[in-house]
């Protein structure tokens, strides 16, 4: 799974060094909520990567890291 | 009739007895008068109308009036009853005749008339009475319901709307087949088309000027890749390919047309049928809001509409809408694609607001391809929102008093998933949080 960009997603994490954590659930649905302040705060880092001028690939793995591009006019709409 | 011989003889005006039509009327016993007027309606009966639609025979005419131009014989006095009778009978052949011929079904007729019983004893043909005119029930005729507010409305009027009945059945008909323009010219052209305007050019000119729909442009890139609003107002080139956004002349490159929403709303709402049912199901979903439901049946069971009811935002014309957009490639070969952007009033009843006419186009990109930026099309619309979420006043309701403040909200956005992220502006697949709502991680 490392070797590809692809990502997965499994009920357990099946790196070694990471005990086998739960990811994801449907019975329980332990996993936290999005809320509007998270969806904005990370609307608010990927938009400031952009404005300090930091490279293609800081931007990129943030972006990948939060799911979140930028400023939205429904989801996170700008200050 | 006349009496010569000691024996009845009646004067025969058929076919055979005048010699083919040569001589005058001849005058016949009684028992030969009978087998000659028999074989005579016979073949006029066979022959069909034709001789029927022939006036009456003037010989007929000549002995109804008591003389015979033939024989030149005058009437006995004592014979008048019988004459008159013979007479009336060969009048009243004739007028058989005709009665026949009107019987709908000829050969029905013919096998009557051949059969062996007496011609007289056809029964007579039925009174058919004028049917009477509808009377009026005393009840006065509901008034004609037209606003005067400049909104999405039909410029016709009541008369013109006669007059033009034709025209607009035949375009309805052409939408709802999903006629090509050359089928449209060629049905036009039928001798039988009833329709004032006989080419798509002016019944499309014809239609466009019927409707007036409320509309506003605004200016985009001239590839499509964004539209200029918001922080772009005053742009003058496109951020992604760089193009001009004005031509050399100073007019815009290209522009979007939007449809406005408070006009669709307060054309809908203005229906003295669709709005007033509306306004019945704004009231029962508040109603039903307020109790527990188990589990979530329509939009009214849902966190955002009884957010909005808590905080007193749901009036007697609040109309909640749900959005959706979606990529649409137009013609498949070229790949030109737009994204319409759709509202849905969810105020209708569940059946209704599925229906076509019901989704209320906003805004189409303008292609080719998909935009760059979806989410600059959407600011001219957010801002309308804003003034709906505000309310607009003067909103003029069927079976109200007063005039009504408008005001919908946007409790749905329906999009599929890359379309969802495309909007919101998330990463998609690519990212390690796939979910928009929850923070399920992969790996």
């Amino acid at each position: 799974m490392a070797a590809s960009n692809h990502v997965y997603y499994p009920s357990h994490d099946p790196t070694p060094g990471r005990a086998n954590k739960q990811l994801f659930s449907a019975y329980t649905l332990a996993t936290p909520r999005r809320t509007a302040a998270s969806i904005a705060a990370n609307a608010s880092a990927a938009e400031n990567s952009l404005s300090e001028g930091q490279s293609v690939a800081v931007q990129t793995r943030l972006q990948q890291k939060t799911g979140v591009k930028g400023y939205s006019l429904l989801f996170a709409p700008s200050p | 009739m006349q009496s010569s011989d000691g024996k009845d003889r009646y004067p025969c005006s058929c076919f055979a007895g005048m010699d083919g039509g040569r001589a005058g009327p001849q005058m016949v016993c009684r028992a030969t008068w009978f087998i000659q007027n028999a074989s005579e309606k016979r073949r006029g009966l066979s022959l069909g109308g034709a001789a029927a639609r022939q006036p009456p025979s003037p010989n007929s005419q000549t002995v109804s009036a008591g003389g015979s131009s033939g024989g030149g014989a005058p009437a006995t006095p004592g014979l008048g009853s019988a004459s008159g009778a013979a007479v009336d009978q060969g009048r009243f052949g004739n007028r058989r005749r005709c009665d026949a011929d009107e019987t709908p079904e000829s050969s029905v007729a013919s096998s009557n008339v051949s059969s062996d019983e007496d011609p007289q004893d056809v029964p007579p043909p039925e009174n058919f009475q004028d049917p009477q005119p509808e009377t009026d029930d005393g009840a006065p005729l509901a008034p004609i319901y037209q606003t005067t507010t400049p909104t999405n409305e039909i410029r016709l009027s009541v008369h013109e709307f006669k007059n033009r009945a034709t025209d607009l059945a035949l375009y309805s008909y052409t939408v709802h087949h999903d006629l090509t323009r050359a089928a449209i010219a060629d049905l036009l052209n039928l001798s039988t088309s009833a329709a004032k305007y006989r080419s798509p050019y002016l019944m499309e000119h014809f239609i466009d000027a019927s409707v007036n729909i409320e509309t506003r442009a605004v200016d985009c890139c001239v590839n499509g890749c964004l539209a200029f609003t918001f922080k772009r107002a005053q742009q003058t080139a496109c951020d992604t390919c760089g193009d001009p956004s004005f031509k050399s002349d100073g007019k815009p490159a290209r522009q979007v047309t939007y449809w406005s929403l408070a006009s669709w709303l307060a054309d809908i709402l203005g229906d003295p049928v669709i709005g007033k049912s509306m306004l019945e199901n704004m009231e029962k979903a508040r109603l039903a809001a307020d109790e527990d439901a188990d589990g979530v049946h329509d939009y009214y069971h849902s966190e955002k509409f009884r957010f909005l009811r808590d905080r007193g935002l749901l009036g007697d014309t609040f109309v909640p809408v749900n959005l959706g957009s979606d990529g649409l490639q137009f013609w498949r070969q070229n790949g030109f694609e737009g994204w319409p952007i759709v509202a849905t009033p969810l105020s209708l009843s569940s059946k209704q607001r599925s229906n076509n006419k019901y989704q209320l186009l906003l805004a189409v990109t303008p292609g080719p391809k998909q935009p760059v930026d979806l989410e600059s099309f959407l600011h001219p619309i957010v801002e309308e929102l804003n003034q709906l979420a505000r309310g607009i006043p003067g909103l003029k309701v069927p079976n109200l008093p007063t005039t009504q403040v408008l005001r919908a909200g946007v409790l749905n956005f329906t999009t599929d998933q890359p379309g969802g992220d495309k909007l919101t502006r998330f990463k998609g697949v690519n990212s390690l949080v796939y979910n928009r709502l929850r923070e399920v991680e992969g790996v």
